[in-house]
């Protein structure tokens, strides 16, 4: 029961904050100064200025687009792109998201485990060759822009040795599954990125747990150096980790824009970009609204991962109690 | 076990800390046999190196530790033999670690997993020494250790985790996961003194009850020489990393440094008579203070009231609410109900200028000097911050004033432009008092400032604020767990228990005639020496 509440209790707030960010947004939007047609108003007569205008609803006092707005959006209709009237908002972004959310996901899974793994032995081998290796690494990793990586990458593994295409992304049947050969270059380029972040990360958490008391404890039990790390060390590592990791697939899987744009795959991320520069309010307003569900989602999904991995903290606590233990 | 001519150094940023000397210990004396000293001493490092669980840093320059057992790493398998456990190699350890030799250390929380359920810590013991053993048959095994060591519910609170149980309780399954295996040796690393008094009583006598059923024997290592009157048999000293003495009784020491520790002790067991001078005026009241965390009460309608000159001891264990109150009174915290009233005025409706007056004539001392002293300031800094800020002395008199506090506190005056880290914890609370005295305060209150200290310097700092008090006009708030610190120095005493005063009076009265049940209780739970002769 405790737990249903919670699961309820979160969606409606979600919802809420659905709400208010869509709120927040259009106005924001609307204060700025500018609107998608101004870009274009100079190759336009006053008449057809005026047909446009009627067409968006750009008319009307600004209160009653936003409810327009919000009735629109509770039916699930985000309109037609100011920018290109032919293409329907939510068609597009349809069309579009398949690419960055496989994109986001195959970076992750390449990415995430290969940098904990990489974390780990740091920490247990500190001061060795693989310790060195994977900071000296997460250091080039950070300091040199990714963009390059990928040229390079295209040049020599695509280009030159032409083991797999330098750009292009599977599409039709092949959009989810198949295709691999064009996921290659773009999946290793992106996960660099986790690798470094976690693997550092890892080391240090897999560090502090390894100094810590209840390490001793287990040693003086006769337990093997490979049970600690197996059933003690790695899962205390973890609760750090967790912190970050929702945000981290948010953000994988709401794209990775400069990826997306070298290899030129048809995803997201240099969509929403492109938007934005343009003002295409009813594009802007679609993307802000589907990258916000998916951070607050995997927020929720956090306070159910603590609860799993660490017993001491009680999502279904009320913040007064968890003020209390903490 | 026997261990001959130890000797451990440590080695930390170039330097070398000779932290065991030519150390000779034997357990086969006596059943229970107890290391005694203070921190610094050598005793921990020992215990650990029997363990092999010393730090990376450690150097084991000499000695043998010989231990009998019937060990299973060797080809004639099954055969009692003796050897020297500092030859083994790691994986060698692994077999006796748990096994032969197991250890209970001092703060149950820090040595219990978090994150793993406590039936299967326990069950780790087992599993490491048998794997072959069934699962079921571990679970029973634990359980039935579990019953033993006198957690109830044994079987549901298998699948807890350890925020679950108190010190206690955790404490207890920790001996049960130490004492599963049967093991030759038990090694204790101050089990208790992260516990309060009356959790200490009944640990200690669980520690006993299982050493007499088995043939397990216990080293026992502690600071406190109360306890080791009333646990061990046999009794090893030390300092300075060196034995100094070994006898079958604590009470006739040859050595001064046995003697003096002896003496302390005794001497806590003291209870003044003191009264408080009728003509003193009461200088701050508190009437029904109510604190509420949530739905929790930390401390439910408490008055007291503090005489000019006056030294009242506030006594509880942990989550009692002392605290608490301490804040209330200092002004820190405000309560729900109840006032705290400053010479007639209610200190929640002081305005400006009387809040400044308030806060520079009550001034508190805190427990851990370590973290109370700004690191990165000088000695003359620190004493001068309230100087300057209350406008106590003039700025070419400030140089002389601190000479004079120094002095008052009996530190040598060079140490004006030292920083705290070049200074003993001794030291470091000498200057909080000394920082304190500074803005020629009215009030002093001191949260638990000596627990954080060896048993000579809590002596002698106990002694230094009673020379204080008694000079000048000063009024004190002692906080302690500890009823024996108090009861030699303490006018009156307030004994708190789960936020209300469990007994208010005078402290002969008091102590010699509880009339609650609690205090009884607590009086018979602290350790005491004999006093004879």
């Amino acid at each position: 029961m405790e737990v249903l509440k919670f699961v309820i209790k979160s969606v409606l707030k979600m919802f809420l904050t659905l709400f208010l960010i869509l709120t927040f947004t259009f106005f924001l939007l609307n204060t700025v100064p500018g609107d998608p047609l101004a870009a274009r108003a100079e190759k336009m007569s006053e008449s057809q200025h005026k047909v446009l205008e009627e067409r968006y609803g750009l008319n009307k006092p600004v209160v009653e687009r936003y409810f327009d707005t919000l009735g629109n959006v509770a039916r699930g209709d985000f309109g037609v792109s100011v920018v290109n009237p032919e293409s329907d908002v939510k068609e597009t972004i349809l069309f579009r998201a398949p690419a960055s959310i496989r994109l986001g996901i195959q970076q992750m899974l390449l990415g995430i485990p290969l940098g904990m793994v990489l974390g780990i032995l740091a920490a247990y081998f500190k001061g060795r060759l693989i310790d060195k290796f994977v900071r000296i690494f997460s250091v080039v990793i950070i300091s040199v822009p990714l963009m390059i990586v990928a040229i390079l990458l295209q040049r020599y593994i695509a280009g030159e040795l032409g083991l797999f295409p330098v750009i292009g992304w599977p599409k039709g049947s092949e959009t989810w599954f198949g295709g691999w050969k064009y996921t290659v270059l773009p999946t290793i380029v992106g996960s660099l990125g986790y690798i470094s972040s976690y693997s550092r990360l890892l080391r240090n958490s897999v560090l502090d747990t390894i100094s810590s008391e209840y390490i001793v404890s287990a040693r003086a039990r006769g337990l093997s150096e490979f049970k600690i790390i197996k059933d003690h060390v790695i899962r205390n590592s973890f609760i750090p980790i967790i912190t970050g990791l929702p945000l981290t697939l948010a953000m994988g899987i709401t794209g990775s824009f400069f990826v997306e744009s070298i290899f030129n795959i048809p995803g997201l991320g240099k969509y929403y970009i492109t938007a934005v520069q343009e003002r295409d309010m009813p594009m802007i307003l679609a993307t802000t609204l589907l990258l916000a569900a998916i951070y607050v989602f995997f927020i929720m999904i956090t306070d159910i991962c603590y609860k799993l991995v660490d017993p001491r903290i009680n999502p279904f606590a009320t913040r007064n109690q968890r003020g209390a233990m903490r | 076990m026997q261990i001959k001519n130890l000797s451990i150094n440590f080695s930390t940023s170039g330097q070398i800390i000779h932290a065991v000397q030519d150390v000779n210990l034997n357990l086969d004396h006596a059943k229970i046999t107890a290391i005694v000293g203070e921190s610094g001493s050598g005793k921990s490092v020992t215990a650990r190196a029997i363990m092999g669980l010393l730090e990376k840093n450690a150097i084991i320059t000499s000695g043998q530790i010989l231990h009998d057992d019937d060990f299973q790493f060797n080809s004639d398998a099954q055969k009692t033999q003796t050897v020297d456990l500092l030859t083994l190699s790691n994986k060698q350890m692994q077999k006796i670690r748990g096994k032969s030799i197991a250890m209970v250390f001092q703060d149950s929380f820090a040595y219990a997993d978090p994150t793993m359920k406590i039936g299967y810590q326990v069950a780790e013991s087992v599993r490491a020494h048998n794997p072959r053993l069934p699962k079921y048959e571990v679970k029973e095994l634990v359980i039935q250790w579990l019953e033993k060591v006198g957690i109830k519910n044994a079987r549901t609170r298998y699948n807890d985790y350890p925020h679950q149980f108190s010190g206690g309780q955790l404490q207890r399954i920790l001996i049960a996961a130490a004492l599963i295996n049967s093991p030759k040796v038990l090694i204790c690393d101050e089990p208790t003194t992260a516990l309060d008094v009356t959790t200490q009583k009944v640990i200690l006598e669980l520690l006993k009850e299982l050493s007499s059923q088995t043939d397990t024997k216990i080293l026992f290592i502690t600071h406190d020489i109360a306890v080791v009157a009333n646990i061990a048999d046999y009794v090893f000293v030390m300092q300075n990393g060196r034995v100094i003495e070994e006898s079958r009784s604590i009470y006739n020491p040859k050595e001064a440094y046995t003697q003096q520790l002896l003496q302390i002790a005794l001497n806590k067991q003291k209870i003044n008579t003191l009264q408080i001078q009728e003509q003193n005026s009461q200088i701050l009241t508190a009437t029904g203070i109510s604190v509420q965390y949530g739905k929790k009460h930390a401390v439910k309608n408490v008055s007291l009231s503090l005489h000019e000159n006056e030294v009242l001891g506030i006594v509880g264990e942990s989550g009692s609410g002392k605290t608490t109150l301490i804040k209330v009174i200092s002004g820190i915290l405000y309560a729900q109900k109840g006032d705290v009233n400053y010479h007639g005025v209610s200190v929640a409706k002081m305005s400006k200028s009387q809040k400044a007056r308030f806060r520079q004539n009550v001034q508190m001392i805190f427990q851990n000097p370590n973290h109370s002293l700004d690191p990165r300031m000088k000695i003359e800094d620190i004493i001068l911050e309230g100087v300057v800020n209350y406008n106590v002395v003039e700025k070419n008199a400030q140089t002389q004033y601190v000479k004079e506090l120094l002095q008052k506190v009996h530190l040598d005056e060079k140490l004006a432009t030292r920083y705290p880290h070049e200074l003993s914890g001794g030291q470091k609370q000498r200057v909080s008092i000394a920082r304190a005295l500074a803005t020629q305060c009215e009030i002093l209150l001191c949260d638990e400032p000596t627990s954080a200290l060896d048993v000579q310097t809590e002596f002698q700092i106990l002694n230094l604020l009673r020379e204080i008090q008694q000079e000048t006009n000063l009024s004190i708030i002692f906080i302690t767990h500890d009823i024996n610190l108090i009861t030699q120095y303490a006018h009156n005493i307030i004994v708190m228990h789960n936020g209300q005063i469990a007994g208010y009076g005078n402290t002969h009265e008091i102590i010699e005639n509880p009339t609650d049940e609690y205090i009884v209780q607590l009086l018979e739970s602290v350790p005491k020496l004999q006093v004879h002769q």
